[in-house]
């Protein structure tokens, strides 16, 4: 995957993260097919939207009500959107520093990707305890929840470190628009 | 519930129909009916913006005619005459394009539907959103899971399987069409089929048992249908229902000044009400379809769940369902238990712990439950209004009567099957059987609530006239459930066959004859009655009363009055041809039962039922001695006949009558006839309840039944007696060997009415009885012991009962009495038709002088003042080429003034017949004076003419009158 911002891809960081739970057992091997088969949609955010999306448990000749099944990949792109979204949103100071703030929440790749922003260290961990939360919320054991997390804020500062090495520039063009995060 | 409970007996969900398939069909018919006629309102409204004419036309020459088009399939009074069709004839426009467009418009309907039809399955597996199975299983595993259970279900091909990836859910979903189904994996049961392998065989079996049972085609035209309804009918509906009431909003703040008031008819004060009755009626359709669509489905669940099990699913995977809804529904588990009701109403599976309870206890799938029971009650007068309407419209009157026989059809079917189920159930299991009339009540309680929403009653009105008359349809209703559950408790345990299907379906037959005739009359008759439009008294008394004098009228005032009232609504009894059809079928259904052996099939389902629950069902033949039925009947006609010879040896003592007033006699001495006969039937149906320990209502219904037989007979003996034994002559003094004509005429009118009127005689005897068992001590007699019947006397007695029916049947249907109408025959009496406001008689003085009477007046005053230059001219000398031309101008003018429809409004029809019979006279006169230059005659005609004038003047001031008291704008 090729990165034109600073950052991340979400979905680098969820693939790493569902293989890294098939490779240790935590998951079965049809849980990476799966994933295959949801990104086969180029455009994260609207993968993330389709997720987000209420369950109509009262689809005609459906099986009706059934228990969400702990299906990681899916639970991961919603989780960790969601866990960024909420640290790289509770930005104090001034009213500029959050407007700018929000606008870049939501960071757009050419082709409709979602580029996770640089966190902070402080911001990784919130990041993994809200993930975990998450995780063990949708019934994932939490030893699971813990070990992926990990990975997740593993990838997520690596990424960050490899996206300023390959993109200079737009480090730097990020550091003059951005206030200080965290 | 615990899984490890012993599951009751049951018998297989297979073996009878489960009645959901027509409970679909019936919201096919109802999503195209409504298309049908809710289409009316947008093309109507469109037409009309396109100028060519109004959509108060054809309602024009209604009121103009004095009727009322807000009564729908109300009658109008002068439909059959060549004023109302020249009207209707100047108003519609041959390019008028609302006919064939609304006509075609439930076929767009319908295409659009097939088109969905294809693209809802295409919507659902779209590649954007799924995978095929091929790309999650590329080592083929999981179809080899899969085709492994489709040879369990008994498929014949595997159907096309795709994954959902971004469903998390450990579930899946069929859909597409029967033969071409497709399953979709949910991503969430891929990834738990190593966890849970059992779950994942749970929910494909799940699925293939709706592949099976043929639920896809069924449901998803359904939703194609209710989509495309949507679309093309019900939104544009509501699009034209809110223009009108912007429109009305700004009448009434004066922006725009008022149409004209044939067109502003339902947009007066009443508007309101009006609009929301237009309202309703969508909002009503919406949520019966939606509750019908989502109730027939729980069923459907609940056979798909079922059959899995049956194929080897495990059943405690309901159970975590069960669990799953029980963390759900925790809130309002607290909440009133109604609340949980409620919402399972809406929803399209059951809650998890009924799917539960389903598997080890299917009862509720065999009960007739209260809410479809209502839903289907609500659906008959939807449906026969919406068709009545559109047959009002487009002048088709076989609509009527289409409209009660699809009603009853769809009625029977749906309740029907729902009742029989309950009972075969009830005697399978053994368990305690419902009377069957509680859900009858929903029923009849669906059918007034149906009326209501309709226009029926009113269009601007939210209640009919005599409220009461509502409770009619809930008694039929109960009346329908409980004889029906009856019958079939009966039949179920009688029926030779080993299966049960043919004879459910053959009791359903049976119900639909007898709710055609209920719909028949309570659409024909019944309604009108609740409008508060009743027969005329006036025509029965005058013709009772008809020659007999003062005194002799003072002194029978009270019966007078008694068949003057009683007699004319009784006549609507049997207008229906299959009313005394479905008398018979009534008491003739359970007494078939004895001409059957109780053969092995029925003694099979005893025994193996007695077997399970011993203590409660014993084995016997349901069926008492056919003499315990017998006997009531026969001497409730016994009783009868005394109670005629009685009546006839008081009516001997009564001074003999004038010979004009005979026919008061024969009336009075016929209304003793009907109270003996009631009395005989009311008698043998207490007497046959009080001996019958089940099955009341149906040995009750024999017994009243054959009393009025049997009476009759006996009426018919002692009345050929009259003039023979001197104490019974009464109607003649000479001895002849059977009755007079006119007394013979007085018989056959009566019996059709008397018969009707038993069964309700019956039901209420067996009401009683059973409600004061029910307060009374319980005192449990034991069963009599069975006897063998002795077929061959048996089977004699039915015979000759069934011949007697049958004679009395046929000759109602091929050479009635009362002859065989339907309501848009009725006429409705002079009182009737002059009942209105002041407001729709000013609508209709106005309409009948839009539609003809201003013309006939251009017309008239033109001639006139021909007249009257032709006298100024020269009073002297007349010229009588001329003055014959204008003679013959008036004398055109009267013509077609005497062929348009009369006055609406009774004192200006009688100055307009003034105006026309003075007119006709005077310019007949005096053509004929100026061919012969009879200068006095001539003047003669002229002061005739000028009478007639005034008499026209008056009249013109009469409806003024009229029209300013209903509110209308003066006459520009």
């Amino acid at each position: 995957m090729t990165l034109n911002h600073a950052g991340v891809c979400l979905r680098d960081v969820v693939e790493d993260a569902v293989d890294f739970a098939v490779s240790h057992g935590f998951a079965p091997p049809e849980e990476r097919r799966l994933l295959d088969a949801l990104l086969r949609d180029p455009n994260d955010a609207r993968v993330v939207r389709r997720l987000s999306r209420r369950r109509r448990h009262g689809e005609p000749l459906g099986f009706g009500a059934a228990e969400v099944a702990g299906v990681l990949g899916p639970l991961l792109m919603v989780a960790v959107t969601g866990s960024v979204t909420t640290v790289t949103t509770s930005v104090t100071g001034s009213l500029y520093a959050r407007l700018t703030a929000w606008l870049r929440r939501v960071p757009r790749h050419p082709r409709g990707v979602d580029q996770i922003p640089d966190l902070s260290r402080d911001q990784l961990r919130s990041v993994h305890d809200l993930i975990v939360e998450q995780l063990v919320r949708s019934e994932i054991p939490e030893a699971t929840a813990h070990a992926v997390a990990e990975r997740i804020s593993g990838s997520l500062a690596l990424g960050g470190e490899r996206g300023r090495a390959v993109q200079p520039d737009a480090e730097e063009e990020n550091n003059e628009d951005r206030p200080e995060a965290g | 519930m615990s899984a490890g409970r012993r599951a009751p007996q049951r018998p297989d969900e297979r073996v009878l129909v489960s009645g959901t398939t027509l409970r679909f069909a019936v919201l096919v018919v109802l999503i195209l009916v409504s298309s049908a006629w809710m289409s009316l309102l947008p093309l109507a409204a469109g037409h009309t913006s396109s100028g060519s004419t109004s959509i108060g036309d054809s309602s024009g020459c209604d009121l103009a005619a004095g009727g009322d088009p807000g009564r729908i399939g109300g009658p109008v009074p002068q439909e059959d005459t060549s004023a109302y069709r020249t009207c209707i004839d100047k108003v519609s426009s041959p390019s008028d394009p609302s006919p064939w467009l609304s006509a075609v418009w439930p076929l767009l309907v319908v295409a659009a539907a097939a088109v969905l039809m294809w693209a809802i399955p295409a919507w659902k597996a779209r590649r954007s959103r799924v995978v095929p199975l091929e790309a999650v299983d590329p080592d083929g595993e999981i179809h080899a899971v899969l085709r492994q259970l489709s040879t369990v279900a008994g498929l014949d091909h595997l159907p096309r399987v795709i994954v959902d990836p971004a469903a998390v859910s450990g579930g899946a979903v069929v859909f597409g069409s029967n033969r071409r189904p497709t399953i979709r994996l949910h991503g969430g049961l891929i990834v738990r089929r190593h966890t849970d392998p059992e779950r994942f065989r749970a929910v494909v079996l799940h699925e293939y048992a709706h592949i099976r049972n043929g639920d896809i085609t069924l449901t998803y035209l359904t939703v194609a249908l209710w989509r495309a309804f949507l679309g093309l009918v019900l939104l544009p509906y509501l699009a034209v229902l809110l223009t009108l009431a912007v429109w009305m909003a700004l009448f009434f703040i004066g922006v725009r000044a008022p149409l004209d008031p044939e067109v502003m008819r339902g947009l007066g004060g009443d508007f309101p009400i009006v609009l929301v009755k237009l309202l309703a009626t969508p909002a009503i359709l919406a949520v019966l379809v939606h509750l019908s669509r989502a109730d027939v489905l729980r069923t459907r669940e609940t056979y798909a769940d079922l059959a899995a099990v049956r194929w080897g699913a495990d059943p405690r995977i309901w159970t975590g369902a069960a669990h799953l809804a029980d963390t759900s529904d925790s809130g309002p588990r607290r909440t009133h238990r109604a609340l949980l009701t409620f919402r399972e109403a809406w929803r399209t599976h059951p809650r998890g712990e009924l799917r539960q309870e389903s598997l080890s206890d299917p009862a509720p799938l065999y009960a007739a439950r209260a809410l479809p029971m209502f839903l289907t009650g609500v659906l008959a007068p939807l449906l026969d209004f919406q068709l009545s309407l559109y047959g009002a419209v487009f002048h088709l009157g076989w609509l009527d009567n289409g409209a009660w026989a699809l009603s009853a059809v769809l009625v029977a079917g749906v309740a029907g099957t729902a009742l029989w189920r309950a009972a075969i159930n009830a005697v399978f299991t053994g368990r305690r059987p419902s009377s069957g009339a509680r859900a009858g009540l929903w029923l009849g309680a669906g059918m007034a609530a149906g009326e209501l929403a309709g226009y029926r009653v009113g269009l601007d009105s939210l209640l009919p006239a005599f409220p009461p008359a509502l409770l009619l349809p809930v008694c039929a209703g109960a009346f329908f459930g409980w004889w029906t559950t009856q019958c079939a408790r009966l039949w179920s345990r009688t029926w030779p066959g080993t299966a049960l299907r043919p004879v459910l379906i053959l009791g359903v037959l049976v119900g639909s004859v007898l709710l055609s005739s209920w719909f028949a009359w309570w659409q024909g008759y019944g309604v009108t009655f609740a409008n508060g439009l009743s027969p005329s008294t006036q025509e029965m008394r005058q013709s009772l009363t008809n020659g007999a004098a003062p005194a002799e009228v003072a002194q029978q005032d009270g019966i007078i009055t008694a068949i003057s009232t009683l007699w004319p609504p009784m006549t609507s009894f049997t207008t229906w041809p299959l009313t005394l059809v479905s008398v018979a079928l009534l008491w003739l259904t359970p007494l078939a039962a004895w001409a059957v052996r109780f053969a092995d099939g029925a003694r099979q389902r005893s025994t193996g039922a007695a077997a399970k629950t011993a203590d409660r069902l014993p084995e016997q033949n349901p069926l008492p001695p056919l003499g315990q039925i017998l006997l009531p009947g026969l001497l409730g006609g016994i009783l009868a006949t005394c109670v005629v010879a009685g009546s006839m040896a008081y009516m001997h003592t009564w001074p003999p009558p004038s010979l004009t007033a005979r026919i008061l006699l024969i009336w009075t001495f016929l209304a003793w006839v009907f109270i003996a006969l009631l009395t005989g039937a009311a008698v043998a149906g207490t007497t046959a309840a009080v001996r019958g320990n089940s099955h009341r209502l149906l040995w009750a219904l024999i017994a009243a039944q054959i009393a009025v037989l049997v009476g009759l007979a006996g009426t018919i003996l002692v009345t050929s007696l009259d003039g023979c034994v001197p104490q019974l002559s009464t109607l003649r003094l000479n001895c002849q060997p059977h009755p007079t004509p006119s007394t013979w005429l007085g018989l056959r009118l009566m019996v059709g009415p008397v018969l009707v009127l038993a069964v309700p005689v019956a039901a209420i005897a067996t009401a009683a009885v059973t409600g004061i068992r029910r307060i009374g001590p319980t005192r449990q007699s034991p069963p009599p012991p069975y006897t063998q019947p002795q077929p061959l006397r048996t089977r004699l007695v039915l015979a000759v009962l069934g011949v007697m029916v049958t004679v009395i049947t046929l000759a109602d249907l091929i050479a009635p009495v009362i002859p065989h109408s339907t309501p848009s025959d009725a006429r409705l009496t002079a009182e009737a038709r002059n009942a209105g406001s002041p407001r729709l008689r000013a609508l209709q003085v106005y309409a009948w002088e839009k539609y003809g009477g201003l013309e006939l007046a251009r017309r008239y005053v033109t001639a006139q003042t021909r007249m009257k230059d032709l006298l100024l001219k020269d009073p002297r000398h007349i010229d009588e080429s001329e003055g014959i031309s204008v003679c013959r101008q008036l004398q055109a003018v009267t013509r077609d003034a005497a062929d348009y429809f009369p006055v609406p409004d009774a004192r200006a029809q009688v100055h307009w017949n003034a105006f026309v019979t003075g007119n006709a006279q005077g310019s007949r006169n005096c053509m004929r004076a100026l061919k012969a230059s009879d200068g006095p005659k001539f003047l003669g005609s002229v002061e005739e003419l000028t009478k007639a004038m005034h008499a026209y003047a008056s009249m013109r001031e009469r409806n003024d009158k009229v029209m300013r008291a209903g509110g209308l704008p003066e006459r520009s």
